[in-house]
């Protein structure tokens, strides 16, 4: 290893990204602008007031008091009012609610009379999360109103008020949503989509600059100047976005979580450790899968399609052992996967040490992998240039 | 001029037929893609969601809870905690989604009339659990706590008509429409496969001219079309809808069947949706191609254009909940109209009347790619004009 010619490369690598405009937008500008874009869309972390309509048959004082409940939870805004399930039909199909609420005639005198009292609710579930509030809010306050009328069976049969209340509800569930307390979206899927952003825009950076070495025919100088050493060659490329990635992530630790208002449970020092490693794997597989590319624009072109598939096989929006085998396989030859759970385990968690150590060892594994899969690729590389560089004019 | 169209239409196919970037974009990169979303949520719903059990009761009734637990079809107990486990040492060792802790002297207190609560930790690190936990959770209790209720109520003197409308008197009734197996693959797959095909229809259409120009053809091209720019686009257009609509029919055609995803709409109303989003596409497309000359700046921009597409449509989170400024960028990328349309019939069936305002929409950014066309024909009226005439003098 030689740090003289590491340091010609590596002020090299940078020269090329400062002078060609769309390696820069990649490395410098995407980031940040991607940060603040996609990142700012989540910044209210949860939906609120989802608008919901109503048809109201029954028009009484039971009725609207039912609905002014459900308005007033905090994620249901009931914003249309209609005449018939005709009329309401259309305003669901246009997407101006997203729930309807159907109270039939007899509504008042059924829940007077101690009747069961049937209420539609009908539920756009093209979009999960909308679908689930709603449903999740009427139910509540229907079990409020199955509280109290039990509450008053007891009273009438001369149990008293503080007793009654005890026994309405004799055995509650209470949950805990543990890690993310308010459920919501924001906290959920904010870190990875940070964490992502950082490792695609690494990816298409660099790549377009492998593939722009091959295509301009600079991999050649770039061998010779690194004497043909892979450790030379190969610190010296990849330096830059080391040391460029390094420093986006302490950014992203020490601003953009918490302006996030993100967790960060667990050590830093092994944060920065653990995520340095997964970089460095990132790096190299990077590296070698853009050696195959002999054109920038074609290598853009596919880097730029592997975000939501990198991203989903991971298992972080789904669960991991339902995916098919052969995926589960394949997605633990990404970084990304045991990267994603470290973080969970130890930024979101905050969980011991040693409950994470199998994800280390796991990086440090892809990281050996990566690295033996950039030295054979060098290797042959090299041997073509050579090859090359031997055959007379 | 109508032959002249075939012949630029003729010419375009061929063109992007022999081209890596088209075989890359049409072909490997949609098979690739849309093959492995399909696999990873190919199990489609969330069944067994697996969960601990802690019963520091041990009675009859904690056991009755219990089995409940294990009767229900989304719940798997893989494991039975005891005093010596600790609540995230359980959650991270033996992968549980959820811990239910059973409280001592449960029974007892249900007998004294004394509220007990089921304490239910959910891991929500991912809501997907989350979500799913706390509706199991609530019903198995609820079930439950009614059935004690009821068991209560029986020696005070009830009238068994009366017994549901006491301890549930409101009965909702719950019909869902669009999706209504909450299958993950019917969900996602459609929405993160057509932004694929909105990015690839993009990146596609961004090199129609830059791509011509570098490569000295556009002269050729000029002379195909008897400089007639109208001619020259009409022809392209045609080529690079033909390449977007196979895309669409692969989606719909062998995609979908594969993976069982029904289409409950009007194969018309969609088909015409289709054809206007691939138009504005490729338009848009046209206008960056005809605009920026370098083919690589022109893809840069088509990347950071459409990128955040998905994030942004408010499929996974609704642009109503998201900052005024996200949500207006929403509002600029033609696939979040698409998107309404498309689920609109491809879930809820709507008649094509409802899709109207997302068809205004979508004909507004075929108005801004006509004019980002012109504009682009102003700026390089040297190149496309006049250099190509010179040369055929």
């Amino acid at each position: 290893m030689n740090l003289k010619l590491i340091w010609i490369l590596l002020k090299k690598e940078a020269s090329l990204v400062y002078n060609d405009h769309s390696i820069l937008l990649a490395l410098l500008a995407a980031p940040l602008l991607y940060f603040a874009l996609m990142g700012s869309t989540y910044f209210n972390k949860d939906e609120e007031e989802v608008s919901v309509g109503i048809v109201d048959l029954d028009n009484s004082q039971s009725s609207k008091s039912f609905l002014n409940k459900i308005n007033a939870t905090q994620k249901i805004n009931i914003t249309h009012s209609y005449i018939n399930l005709a009329e309401a039909k259309n305003g669901f199909y246009s997407f101006d609610v997203q729930g309807l609420i159907h109270i039939p005639k007899g509504f008042e005198e059924k829940l007077i009379a101690h009747q069961s009292t049937p209420i539609g609710l009908i539920l756009n579930n093209s979009k999960f999360l909308s679908s689930n509030d709603i449903n999740k809010a009427v139910n509540l306050v229907a079990m409020e109103y199955a509280e109290n009328s039990r509450q008053q069976f007891f009273q009438s049969k001369g149990i008293n008020p503080s007793l009654a209340t005890l026994k309405a509800q004799p055995i509650t569930a209470q949950i805990n949503a543990v890690y993310n307390p308010t459920n919501n979206y924001g906290n959920f899927l904010l870190p990875a989509l940070f964490i992502l952003i950082l490792h695609q825009t690494l990816l298409i950076g660099m790549s377009e600059s492998v593939a722009h070495d091959r295509e301009n025919n600079v991999l050649k100088s770039n061998f010779e100047e690194s004497n043909y050493s892979f450790l030379n060659y190969i610190l010296g490329k990849t330096s830059f976005y080391l040391l460029l990635y390094f420093a986006y992530m302490l950014l992203t630790f020490f601003v953009v979580f918490p302006v996030f208002d993100l967790p960060l449970n667990g050590s830093f020092f092994t944060l920065i450790m653990v995520s340095f490693l997964f970089f460095m794997a990132t790096i190299l597989y990077g590296w070698f899968v853009s050696s195959f590319f002999k054109s920038q624009v074609r290598v853009m072109e596919i880097m730029a399609f592997t975000s939501y598939p990198v991203f989903l096989i991971t298992g972080i929006t789904w669960s991991f052992k339902d995916m098919p085998l052969v995926l589960q396989y394949v997605s633990n030859l990404i970084p990304l996967k045991p990267y994603f759970s470290f973080l969970k385990k130890q930024t979101v968690m905050g969980v011991d040490s040693h409950l994470y150590n199998s994800e280390i060892i796991h990086i440090l594994l892809l990281l050996l992998f990566g690295y033996v899969a950039a030295l054979l690729r060098f290797y042959y590389l090299k041997n073509r240039v050579l090859e090359l560089k031997s055959k007379p004019i | 001029m109508k032959w002249s169209v075939y012949h630029i239409f003729k010419r375009e196919m061929k063109r992007l037929s022999r081209q890596k970037s088209t075989r890359n974009l049409f072909i490997i990169i949609p098979v690739a893609v849309f093959i492995l979303l399909g696999l990873i949520y190919s199990e489609g719903a969330l069944r067994e969601v697996s969960i601990a059990v802690y019963d520091n009761d041990n009675s009859e009734l904690s056991r009755t809870y219990i089995r409940s637990l294990e009767a229900s079809p989304n719940l798997d107990v893989i494991y039975y905690m005891s005093s010596e486990d600790d609540l995230e040492t359980v959650f991270v060792e033996n992968e549980v989604q959820g811990i239910f802790y059973i409280p001592k002297d449960f029974y007892k207190d249900v007998l004294k009339g004394i509220p007990v609560d089921v304490k239910i930790y959910t891991n929500s690190t991912n809501i997907v659990f989350g979500n799913l936990l706390y509706r199991l959770a609530t019903e198995v209790t609820q079930l439950m706590s009614a059935a004690v209720v009821v068991k209560n109520m029986a020696p005070l003197g009830i009238n068994p008509d009366k017994i549901l409308g006491t301890v549930m008197p409101i009965d909702v009734n719950t019909k869902v429409l669009g999706n209504p197996q909450y299958n993950y693959i019917y969900y996602l797959l459609p929405g993160l496969a057509t932004v694929l095909i909105q990015m690839i229809l993009f990146f596609a259409a961004s090199q129609a001219f830059n791509n011509e120009w570098k490569l000295k053809t556009y002269t050729d091209l000029y002379a195909t079309a008897n400089g007639n720019i109208l001619t020259m686009i009409l022809g392209k257009y045609l080529a690079y809808l033909v390449f977007g609509l196979s895309l669409c029919g692969f989606l719909f055609a062998v995609v979908f069947p594969v993976f069982g995803i029904p289409i409950y709409g009007n194969i018309g109303s969609l088909l015409v949706l289709l054809l206007l989003f691939l138009t504005v596409n490729i338009f848009l497309g046209f206008g960056i191609s005809l605009l920026f000359k370098d083919e690589i700046i022109a893809l840069d921009i088509a990347i950071f254009y459409n990128s955040p597409a998905f994030v942004f449509s408010g499929f996974t989170f609704p642009i109503w909940a998201m900052p005024w400024f996200n949500s207006l960028y929403a509002q600029v990328i033609p696939y979040t109209h698409f998107l309404t349309g498309f689920l609109k019939i491809y879930q809820l069936n709507t008649p094509f009347k409802f899709i109207l305002p997302e068809i205004e929409k979508l004909f507004i950014f075929l108005v801004i790619g006509v004019v980002i066309i012109s504009i682009g024909l102003i700026i390089n009226r040297k190149i496309i004009f006049l250099q190509p005439k010179m040369s055929t003098i």
